[in-house]
């Protein structure tokens, strides 16, 4: 009962906050509620499945899907090698300033993605310091957030630079929870120091690994900020994301479809957990 | 900037949590605000307290500028709530869902339709103000289907500025009709610039600000008659793209529209054309010097197509709500704001353009050559439709506009614009 009073608090911010509107937009999506319904929200239609359906068939919303995976099926394994690198890295190859090294790469993930953006956009405009180097061995660098082909690739690079420090705290935490006897005993053994990677700290390292995975892709699935800040969704939609699209759908006062669209975000996220998470189980058995 | 797609959106989420809260006593009007007849407002003192909120530099100042209003109206008190430009749509639909309304509000022009869908507004007074007396497309961006839902307060239109060193030395001269500002920008190359003319690049630079008075020069209309559907013109449609993309397509432009250097391209000369609104005026001026300015920068009015050289028109209004408890004060407060007087003051406390015509008839907007360029713009001008899609529908045309200036079809583009405004419709 104690327990309970304590709780309260928590349980009616999370009723009022977060359980509430989670349902009211799921009723949302099942109606065709806009911003003129605003003032008597209860008077609307149920319209079923029409608002799905109606996403489906919006070029707009299927590439916003189609850019959502790219973004997400380049960026995780690339943040995840890099992060796997650095945490390598300062586990094994380097001893001092380890912890420079750690904090200097942790950085961008508590640095405001809207000063870093000031930063990457001139790196990455059409003379900025990215195509000035390039240029230096001979390479005509393309205005890369103006490009609707290199557009996509560039901020999956921020995404990965932004996002690859928590995985190396998470990663180093893992490796350090492998014994060292382990690596020495197969160091006698003869075993190459590419070979002990492989066969030893990659499987040691695999429910570190799956965890990494799931908690980078159901935040890289609702990728909205680097877009945002850097191309606005553009050129040519070529950024535009899912979550860019409900962001979208909510500004043209469109609700019930926005919210449509976020639960169909919902299920992506909630679909590609649930096979990360068999993957995990199975291993463990 | 997206300013109003943010403002929206923010406003909308705030939305989400109200819904539950909200449910009750629904208007048999809901969707469209002012059901009822309009009030009638007499010609006595206003008397109470006034509440307006207001936005920018508006709303920073109209607190001591009221005072003259004071002064003629003893009894009424004006207290003026100053909110940032991105918070007006989530303040005013969470003022309207909760029935914590002021009396006024200032009314982004862009900003009218999402209000008046979303209700709240009150009709204007028919014998309130004289309407012939305003800007007349200021006048019709307050009108939804024929009912006005707010007074136009000022008025901002959108001229070409050029760097008058560099057009002396290429040898040419203010542009008068679309080849002219094609030869213009190519001279401007030719002398040395790495471009001749700064345009918007798609939604995020809002580039329907440029496009849709190219559509309007070519002499198409936007709405039908009555206003209650999209009336695409394709032929001026194709015509307006192929002139945007023209630019693009020929160099002329860079593709990443304007990018983060617009300003440092013109005063460095790298790109000496551009075409926008009176602030510029100031943003040069902090960014080099007045003098610098007024030595090297000339304003004139857009280029006309085919039809006409109407140019981009924005401002702000003023309206009043339906709940407001003192509507009969905030409504006089308008009456008197609206003045020509009131307008001539109001320019020289924070340099807005007189919504009303008449104000504009005297010094200095006719013999200051910077004002009096933005006065004969005033002449023609052309304002977003007021329909809630418009947002969606602008956005549309921004990603069909940039794919034209790609260069895939600007005929294709155009049909599918059509296309797009018959599936969304105006939104009512």
């Amino acid at each position: 009962m104690v327990a309970w009073l304590f709780a309260l608090p928590f349980l009616v911010i999370f009723a009022v906050f977060m359980l509430g509107p989670l349902l009211g937009s799921f009723a949302m999506s099942f109606t065709d509620l806009g911003v003129r319904d605003l003032r008597s929200p209860f008077s609307v239609n149920v319209i079923g499945f029409d608002n799905f359906v109606a996403l489906f068939q919006d070029e707009l919303f299927v590439k916003s899907i189609v850019n959502t995976f790219y973004f997400v099926g380049v960026g995780i394994p690339l943040t995840m090698a890099l992060g796997l690198l650095l945490a390598v890295a300062l586990n094994s190859g380097i001893e001092k300033f380890r912890s420079v090294f750690r904090v200097g790469f942790y950085t961008p993930v508590v640095t405001s993605i809207v000063a870093v953006a000031v930063v990457w956009k001139f790196i990455l405009q059409d003379s900025g310091l990215l195509n000035t180097v390039l240029s230096w061995v001979g390479i005509n660098g393309p205005d890369w957030l103006n490009d609707p082909f290199w557009a996509m690739p560039s901020i999956i690079l921020m995404g990965a630079w932004r996002n690859m420090g928590t995985l190396m705290i998470i990663f180093l935490a893992g490796l350090q929870a492998i014994p060292r006897d382990v690596y020495e005993a197969a160091e006698v053994d003869g075993a190459s120091a590419w070979r002990r990677f492989t066969s030893m700290t990659l499987p040691l390292m695999r429910p570190t690994l799956l965890l990494g995975a799931v908690l980078l892709s159901v935040g890289f699935l609702q990728v909205f900020e680097e877009p945002f800040v850097m191309t606005q969704g553009g050129p040519l939609n070529s950024t535009l994301t899912i979550s860019y699209y409900v962001y979208n759908q909510f500004g043209y006062g469109d609700y019930s479809l926005a919210s449509a669209a976020a639960y169909v975000l919902f299920a992506f996220i909630a679909a590609l957990s649930a096979v990360q998470f068999r993957l995990l189980r199975s291993k463990d058995n | 900037m997206k300013m109003r797609n943010r403002a929206l959106a923010f406003g909308a989420i705030g939305v989400v949590g109200m819904l539950a809260l909200a449910g009750c006593g629904r208007a048999d009007d809901a969707g469209q605000g002012g059901g009822g007849e309009a009030a009638t407002v007499d010609e006595s003192a206003a008397k109470g307290t006034i509440e307006v909120w207001a936005m920018g530099e508006e709303g920073e100042n109209l607190a001591d500028f009221a005072d003259g209003f004071v002064k003629e109206n003893p009894d009424a008190k004006v207290t003026v709530t100053s909110i940032p430009w991105t918070d007006v749509m989530t303040k005013y639909q969470t003022a309207v869902a909760a029935g914590t309304v002021p009396d006024a509000i200032m009314i982004g022009s862009s900003l009218l339709p999402s209000m008046v869908a979303a209700g709240g507004l009150a009709k204007v007074p028919g014998d309130l103000v004289d309407e012939e007396s305003f800007n007349e497309t200021a006048l019709e961006s307050t009108e939804v289907e024929g009912t006005s839902y707010a007074v136009p307060w000022y008025v901002e239109t959108r001229v070409m500025y050029y760097r008058e060193d560099l057009a002396e030395q290429a040898g040419v001269e203010a542009p008068k009709t679309w080849d002219d500002l094609t030869t213009f920008a190519e001279a401007m190359k030719a002398n040395g610039s790495d471009y001749g003319i700064q345009l918007p690049m798609g939604d995020a630079e809002d580039s329907t600000q440029v496009i849709l008075p190219f559509y309007a020069q070519a002499g198409g209309e936007v709405l039908n008659d009555a206003g209650d559907a999209y009336a695409w013109d394709e032929a001026a449609l194709t015509e307006a793209l192929d002139y945007y993309a023209s630019f693009f397509t020929a160099g002329l432009a860079p593709m990443s529209g304007y990018g983060d250097a617009q300003t440092a391209a013109f005063a460095n000369g790298s790109n000496p054309t551009f075409i926008s609104g009176p602030w510029m005026v100031g943003v040069l001026g902090d960014q080099e010097s007045p003098e610098w300015v007024d030595e090297n920068v000339l304003t004139t009015p857009v280029p006309a197509g085919t039809d006409n050289n109407d140019s981009y028109l924005g401002g702000g209004h003023l309206g009043v709500f339906e709940d407001a408890k003192n509507a009969d004060g905030a409504w006089k407060l308008i009456r008197w704001l609206s003045e020509p007087e009131t307008q001539q003051e109001w320019f020289e406390t924070v340099n807005a353009l007189p919504a009303v015509t008449s104000a504009l008839d005297s010094e200095p907007f006719t013999s200051d050559p910077r004002l009096s360029v933005l006065n004969d713009q005033l002449e023609n001008t052309v304002a977003p439709p007021s329909v809630p899609s418009w947002n969606e529908m602008s956005a549309f045309i921004e990603t069909e506009a940039e794919k034209v200036a790609n260069g895939s079809s600007a005929a294709e583009s155009a049909s599918a614009i059509v296309a797009k405004a018959e599936s969304l419709g105006t939104g009512w």
